[in-house]
């Protein structure tokens, strides 16, 4: 059995995952995220942040003043504790961000959750009018990384998702679900 | 009335006292930053609910546990 994979950027029914607010018989279809490549200068960041201390803390832990340390053994400790903690905190809540920044497509709506978890917008499937993909830069180009707009009927709330995977392929994934539920909703007319 | 010199060794040494209690106040206020951050984890969790909610949890645990004992050491190795 394939083992499921939490961290991919694109998601189909995603296991153990939902939302606050889902009714009983929501289910979540696509999860969508940020591509991983958004990661990549952070990942590089913190690597270089690690490795400062190997060089920085050696001339610290030297450095003296009239004959005596200027930092003792104990707060250099302190010093290097203190910078791991800070440097882990900056690739976690940077993880953290491209983690919850999350577009989840269900059977009754699409909910797009931003900034942290703090940004939360929605719309019904049956609202939705048009999805567009968009790769517009030189290196969406060369990654095939582009954005996605999803239009409404409402004028305020257009859903835009940026950095994506495949973007033609979501683009066409997400239509084909929302055509089937307007197409089983005037069905029934 | 009693009156110090001011000498620039004297200068020197209230500068080093002073970059030491800069790197404390420092310490502290991410200190608040890792308990602010571990109220968002809370917050982003109950937006969305994934398997990995309890490790997050822990981490951030970890990380404030991690910033207080820096700050606490730091704060001893200075009254020492």
């Amino acid at each position: 059995m394939k083992k499921p994979r939490y961290l991919d950027s694109f998601i189909k029914y995603p296991p153990d995952t939902s939302f606050e607010g889902r009714d009983e018989d929501e289910k979540v279809v696509f999860l969508i995220r940020q591509s991983r490549l958004t990661l990549f200068w952070w990942f590089i960041a913190t690597i270089i942040f690690l490795i400062i201390p190997i060089f920085l803390m050696p001339y610290l832990a030297k450095l003296e003043y009239n004959g005596s340390f200027i930092f003792n053994g104990l707060f250099i400790l302190s010093l290097n504790i203190f910078w791991y903690a800070a440097v882990f905190g900056f690739a976690f809540r940077h993880f953290l961000d491209w983690y919850f920044e999350v577009l989840l497509v269900t059977n009754k709506r699409i909910i797009d959750i931003d900034r942290g978890a703090t940004v939360i917008s929605e719309a019904p499937l049956s609202n939705i009018q048009d999805v567009t993909s968009k790769i517009t830069s030189i290196v969406g180009q060369m990654f095939n990384i582009g954005s996605i707009v999803v239009q409404t009927a409402s004028e305020q709330n257009n859903f835009e998702f940026h950095t994506v995977d495949n973007p033609s392929v979501l683009r066409d994934t997400i239509s084909d679900i929302i055509t089937k539920r307007q197409g089983d909703k005037y069905a029934n007319i | 009335m009693q009156t110090y010199n001011l000498s620039f060794e004297n200068i020197i040494d209230l500068g080093l006292i002073g970059v030491r209690i800069f790197i404390i106040v420092v310490m502290t206020i991410y200190v608040i930053y890792t308990i602010i951050l571990s109220r968002r984890i809370k917050i982003m969790n109950q937006n969305l609910k994934t398997p990995y909610e309890k490790s997050f949890i822990k981490l951030s645990k970890l990380h404030m546990f991690a910033s207080v004992a820096a700050t606490a050491i730091a704060i001893l190795a200075i009254t020492l």
